[in-house]
């Protein structure tokens, strides 16, 4: 437990004093959805949004990871007699705050830009907008580890990233489709369903796979 | 074998099989074979791009050979129960610049589960009190580097690796440094150090060991080496190098 | 050399059948018949992205060059064979639906699926020494991940027909088809394997080469 809140708190210092990721990615969401609704994407308004949510992951993400190659600091950690799952999922739940955030500043942009109305069952929302962002995150965690260990071109993270996260992408727009038309949790419970079983495979597959991808 | 706690001379601290190593290509490590006993200093010498930083790596278990073993304390470097006794510092820091010296240090205690007065002290060791409340990324080379040991020997380990420690520092540093290596060894650490300096390992270390082109070239007493002898190594064991060849990696010293 | 003349073989037997032989479908007309090849493509495209997957597995598990080689060789034949899935399926829409490409499950998988194998490439193509340990992990994922994106893909429209083949009751064409396809299904698998064998030779070769150089 110990390790975890100190890779947790060490994360959270750190995006606080460098200030790089939240804020480019709020700026870049912003963006999107911007050019999005100036050129009359309003009527696919949810699926904009999730798109945007996805790009500002995608390239926010693959920064995160990189504070851990500049001074080898990776190897410290893996020396470290620590369950290597523990460098993910403090690095993951760091990134959910940050992306927690920007969310913040997206959805308030998005409202306003695409007019959307408060839905009849705002809880349904909430939890759509929870897991699909839980999902990313949890994705774009693992990927953004792959790519910066990998030394490998950074605009792989988005391209590793926009396929398998389709699962993802498709249910979480069809979900707000619904739910900002009125609908309750109850229509949109397979595409709850996929979105569960996604935060379910990716947040087990680092389990198992995540030392592999750190320890060379 | 649960050797972990002896201090005895008769079970190496540190050993490596029939190392291999491959990164992109060809092997950087070939066929690398060494013992450190307890309480004794192992120099690693050998020109740039030897594998030097390599093998510490391997040594140190955070990379795993691609083939043979390495045996730390008697258990397989494998083995996460070792890696609270191993020690490393590397090229690089491994520092997050954006903390301060003090917040590094407890960050891995935290890792090694320390009281907080261990990062205390390592600090004290080194004489970094002035810069505790600094952001590493503010200091210069030679205290980053200080900072970087205080964070290797913070938990007390029992096998040291280092890769060129003295760089960067000043003569009351190296000295300081010195001191401590001393005193590490009377307490039964084993420890390797790699360096290029011929006279820095003779000072140093029990025992040498040449690394060129990734082989072992020779494995002797520290006593005996000379910069000659040293020269005559390099020479004839390296690998038919006529410059860089298409598609072939650069032997870069860094282990990326 | 058995191997490539017989998947020849078989490939050209395959062929002439399929467009001489087999009769001509009631409702969709002679257009039907590039089945023969979409099909089998699909089968050929999935075998060998599982081939990959478990190479992966073992390539993590083990660390042996070998399951690395295997995984590759077969990622990049797999890719061919997706391509040929994905442009023989529009090719048969096109006459059949009155449409290019529809979003139905099926196509849509296979879509994604060539995307996520083009990321395995890439990740291959442009990583230092981790990108062996990274691309399998991505092989890894992407095909836990299949079944999902297959589910997802089923909340969309399904305009593709019902499988007739590949159905829990059993296939549903008519004998003579069945066995053609049956024909061809072994043949695109018999090329499968030769090419497998081709690029696994080459992979050693490199590796063998690299070695010897820095000897």
């Amino acid at each position: 437990m110990r390790p975890l809140l100190a890779i947790l708190r060490k994360d959270l210092t750190i995006e606080g004093r460098a200030r790089e990721l939240a804020p480019s990615m709020a700026v870049l969401a912003l963006l999107l959805l911007t050019a999005g609704s100036a050129s009359g994407m309003v009527n696919a308004a949810p699926a904009m949004l999730w798109i945007t949510l996805l790009v500002a992951a995608s390239l926010g993400l693959a920064r995160s990871f990189h504070q851990e190659l500049d001074q080898d600091q990776l190897s410290a950690l893996v020396l470290a007699p620590i369950n290597p799952v523990l460098i993910y999922v403090g690095k993951g739940i760091a990134n959910l705050l940050v992306m927690i955030a920007v969310e913040g500043v997206t959805l308030f942009a998005f409202t306003i830009l695409y007019n959307v109305g408060v839905p009849r069952e705002p809880g349904a929302l909430a939890l759509v907008l929870l897991l699909g962002t839980a999902g990313i995150v949890m994705l774009g965690t693992l990927l953004g580890a792959m790519v910066a260990v990998a030394r490998t071109r950074e605009v792989l993270l988005p391209v590793l990233l926009l396929p398998l996260a389709v699962p993802l992408l498709v249910a979480a727009v069809r979900a707000t489709e619904k739910v900002l038309a009125g609908q309750g949790i109850a229509a949109v419970s397979s595409e709850v369903g996929v979105l569960a079983s996604f935060a379910l495979l990716f947040g087990a597959a680092p389990v198992v796979l995540f030392e592999f991808v750190v320890r060379e | 074998m649960e050797t972990l706690g002896s201090h005895a001379g008769a079970e190496p601290a540190i050993l490596a099989r029939g190392v291999w190593k491959s990164l992109t290509g060809p092997p950087v490590l070939r066929d690398v074979s060494l013992t450190v006993r307890s309480g004794e200093t192992l120099a690693l010498l050998g020109p740039n791009g030897a594998g030097k930083s390599t093998l510490l790596h391997v040594l140190a278990g955070v990379m795993r050979p691609s083939r043979g073993v390495v045996v730390i304390l008697g258990r397989s470097v494998e083995d996460p129960a070792v890696r609270r006794y191993i020690g490393f510092a590397g090229h690089r820091s491994a520092l997050y610049g954006h903390l301060t010296a003090i917040e590094n240090l407890r960050f891995f205690a935290d890792l090694y589960a320390l009281p907080y007065r261990h990062a205390e002290l390592s600090l004290e060791l080194f004489g970094l009190g002035e810069y505790r409340d600094t952001p590493v990324r503010l200091l210069s080379r030679g205290i980053v580097q200080r900072v970087s040991l205080a964070r290797a020997i913070l938990h007390d380990p029992r096998v040291l690796l280092l890769d060129e420690p003295f760089t960067g520092l000043d003569a009351s540093s190296a000295t300081r440094l010195r001191e401590l290596l001393s005193s590490l060894r009377l307490r039964g650490c084993s420890i390797v150090v790699a360096t290029h300096q011929w006279n820095e390992a003779r000072e140093l270390a029990d025992h040498a060991v040449v690394l060129v082109g990734g082989r072992v070239a020779a494995n002797e007493p520290a006593a005996g080496l000379t910069p000659d002898r040293l020269a005559a190594l390099y020479e004839e064991r390296r690998p038919g190098v006529r410059g860089p060849r298409p598609g072939a990696p650069v032997y870069a010293e860094s282990t990326e | 050399m058995i191997l490539p003349v017989l998947a020849a073989l078989l490939v050209a037997t395959g062929v002439f059948l399929a467009l001489r032989v087999a009769p001509v479908e009631a409702f969709q007309g002679e257009p039907y018949r590039i089945l023969y090849i979409h099909v089998p493509s699909v089968v050929a495209s999935y075998v060998a992205f599982t081939v990959t997957f478990v190479a992966s597995v073992l390539y993590l598990w083990k660390r042996e060059r070998r399951f690395d080689r295997v995984a590759y060789a077969s990622a990049e034949i797999g890719q061919v064979f997706l391509t040929m899935v994905l442009l023989t399926g529009p090719i048969w829409g096109k006459p059949v639906w009155g449409t290019w490409w529809t979003w139905d499950a099926r196509l849509t998988t296979a879509l994604i699926l060539w995307f996520i194998f083009a990321g395995y490439l890439m990740v291959r193509a442009w990583s230092g020494a981790q990108g062996t340990r990274t691309a399998a992990v991505i092989a890894i994922i992407g095909f836990l991940d299949i079944p999902l994106i297959h589910w997802s893909a089923r909340l969309l429209r399904t305009l593709h027909p019902r499988p007739a083949v590949f159905r829990p009751e059993g296939p549903d064409l008519p004998s003579s088809m069945l066995l053609i396809l049956m024909v061809n299904m072994a043949a695109f698998l018999l090329m499968y394997l030769a090419l497998l064998r081709v690029r696994l030779g080459q992979e050693r070769l490199r590796d063998r080469l690299l070695e010897e150089r820095a000897l």
